[in-house]
């Protein structure tokens, strides 16, 4: 099931999906880790879950069900999951106990730095590493048409211009500070500006990278959410001339 | 993909399109069981079909019921039985093929199912908290070797295009081959009459198929615009289901999915689909 998506990206590792502010109380997103589909969502009193995305029933994605309080609801006949995607209710036989095996695989899944983090093997406790620090917030989520290898090959040279600063003497560090997370330092003076990248297994050709930057005020925010999106692009397109817009570009690095 | 194997398909009697997709003068090509094939009416009325790979072996032909069938192989019994057809003062809809990326058996089963109504079809053919099945009736009937699930009950806000307000449907469903099923469902404004639904699932491939449908009713009160309406309506709620079960074959292993009394007729009708040795858009 998993041919070409590997080289350090194993099923036992804890792997970014999303931004936990882009998923409220109440709601659900789909997520695809190493080929495998999960539904990401949160119930009412802020737990976040991570499971197959697929009902033991009829086989009925999950994503198209809905969250009902500390439960997730499949669309098809309304069945109910609780924690640990352990069947609660099934409406066509109100008084049914359903049977411990009624039960959906649950994924590790944890919060840590501003995303939420998934494993479809059996990764540590938690997201082991340290945080990047109060001033990075959650930029957003990028899909790149390209293998996860290729991907995470690039971001280790990807630089930026820190918000505020201009491009000179500008010197950058790159450091995997866990599996599949990278941290750009950029250093001028004293000042040192950091963006994160956690990158997602998605398939064989495609990659999610989730993206912390600073983000004090508004056009900070605007400044790297645009990086982002010219990250995206020369990502995908690694061989259209260099510009000075190019977060890849050789000459900066 | 090319051209199943399984007999168990290749022999039925498999619908193509209605009557009048295929007018004098006209040809229509489509798919079956993972074989071209081409259906012509020559100006006279004569509809023909063949392989479109072989226009010599001219495979048998009938209209019936609104709609052409044909069959790859030889069939070995007659056509499903409905004599309503003929009695006075029904209204025949034709819906027209609706295409589903899914397989053929995953069509009829979701058709056979009382429990989802309140989910795929709520505040029109369920609501919550009403969501409770009772028992029903299911067997295999002999000689006709037919599914007939009776004595199915279920409370329906809008049960159909006539009803108004909500009541407790009767249902009775019927699987005549494995792509063709009906239902007959109390009819809202005559006692004691019986309203058909039936869907006709044309199988083209394994995981994709034309989903023909039509009804047959006693109704002096709405359009046929209006019934066929209501019909896709329905219908659509559904598709956006079945594109998104997994897999789409149908697992007739009884241990592949988690069943409950409910679905007592979705048992039957995949234990039905194994003893024939039916394959085609399913998982043995
Ligand atoms: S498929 Fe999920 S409840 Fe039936
Ligand atoms: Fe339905």
């Amino acid at each position: 099931m998993r041919p070409n998506v590997n080289s350090g990206f194993e099923s036992d590792q804890w792997y970014a999906v999303g931004g936990s502010a882009a998923l409220a109380a109440g709601r659900l997103m789909p997520a695809t880790v190493l080929e495998s589909e999960l539904v990401v969502w949160r119930d009412s009193g802020g737990t976040v879950h991570a499971w197959h995305n697929r009902c033991i029933h009829r086989g009925l994605r999950m994503t198209l069900g809905f969250v009902d309080g500390d439960t997730l609801a499949c669309r098809y006949h309304g069945w109910r999951y609780g924690a640990g995607g352990k069947c609660k209710v099934i409406p066509a036989h109100p008084g049914m106990i359903p049977p411990d095996d009624f039960q959906i695989p649950a994924y590790a899944v944890c919060e840590h730095a501003g995303l939420i983090w998934a494993s479809i093997g059996a990764a540590g406790d938690s997201v082991d590493f340290d945080g990047p620090g109060e001033h990075l917030r959650f930029c957003r989520d990028l899909v790149v048409r390209r293998a996860p290898e290729r991907v995470s090959a690039l971001a280790k040279r990807a630089i930026f211009r820190p918000y505020g600063d201009g491009e000179d003497d500008l010197i950058y560090e790159h450091r995997e500070i866990a599996p599949s997370v990278i941290r750009i330092d950029a250093r001028s003076g004293g000042d040192t500006a950091t963006i994160m990248l956690a990158i997602q297994p998605i398939t064989a050709d495609r990659t999610g990278v989730h993206v912390l930057a600073g983000g004090e005020t508004t056009d900070e925010r605007l400044h790297y959410a645009a990086w982002a999106r010219r990250l995206r692009w020369f990502m995908e397109n690694p061989d259209a001339a260099n510009s000075s817009w190019n977060p890849l570009s050789i000459d900066h690095s | 993909m090319t051209r199943s194997g399984d007999r168990a398909a290749l022999n039925g009697w498999q619908v193509i399109g209605r009557i009048e997709d295929i007018p004098p003068g006209r040809t229509r090509s489509t798919r079956l069981l993972g074989q071209d094939i081409i259906a012509r009416r020559d100006p006279g009325g004569t509809v023909s079909v063949t392989e479109a790979d072989n226009g010599n072996r001219s495979l048998p032909v009938q209209e019936r019921y609104g709609h052409v069938w044909t069959s790859l192989g030889t069939p070995e019994r007659d056509l499903l039985d409905m004599p309503e057809f003929a009695e006075e003062g029904r209204r025949l809809i034709t819906c027209g093929g609706i295409t589903v990326r899914t397989s053929p058996l995953r069509i009829v089963e979701n058709f056979l199912d009382l429990a989802h109504f309140p989910y795929v079809h709520t505040d029109i053919l369920g609501a919550e908290p009403q969501t409770g099945v009772e028992d029903y009736k299911v067997e295999v009937r002999q000689p006709e070797d037919e599914i007939w699930a009776t004595e199915c009950r279920f409370f329906q806000p809008q049960a159909a295009k006539s009803a108004s307000g909500g009541q407790i449907s009767d249902y009775m469903y019927r699987v005549t081959s494995p792509f063709v099923t009906i239902l007959y469902k109390t009819c809202p404004i005559r006692d004691g009459m019986w309203d058909l639904i039936g869907l006709f699932v044309q199988p083209m491939d394994e995981e994709i198929c034309d989903v023909h449908s039509f009804v047959l009713v006693f109704d002096e009160a709405n359009s046929d615009e209006a019934m066929l309406h209501f019909q896709q309506m329905i219908f659509l709620q559904d598709r956006s289901i079945l594109e998104n079960q997994l897999p789409a074959r149908l697992p007739l292993n009884p241990r592949d999915e988690c069943a409950i009394t409910a679905d007592r007729t979705s048992l039957v009708y995949r234990r039905w689909l194994r003893d024939k040795g039916l394959s085609f858009g399913a998982i043995p």
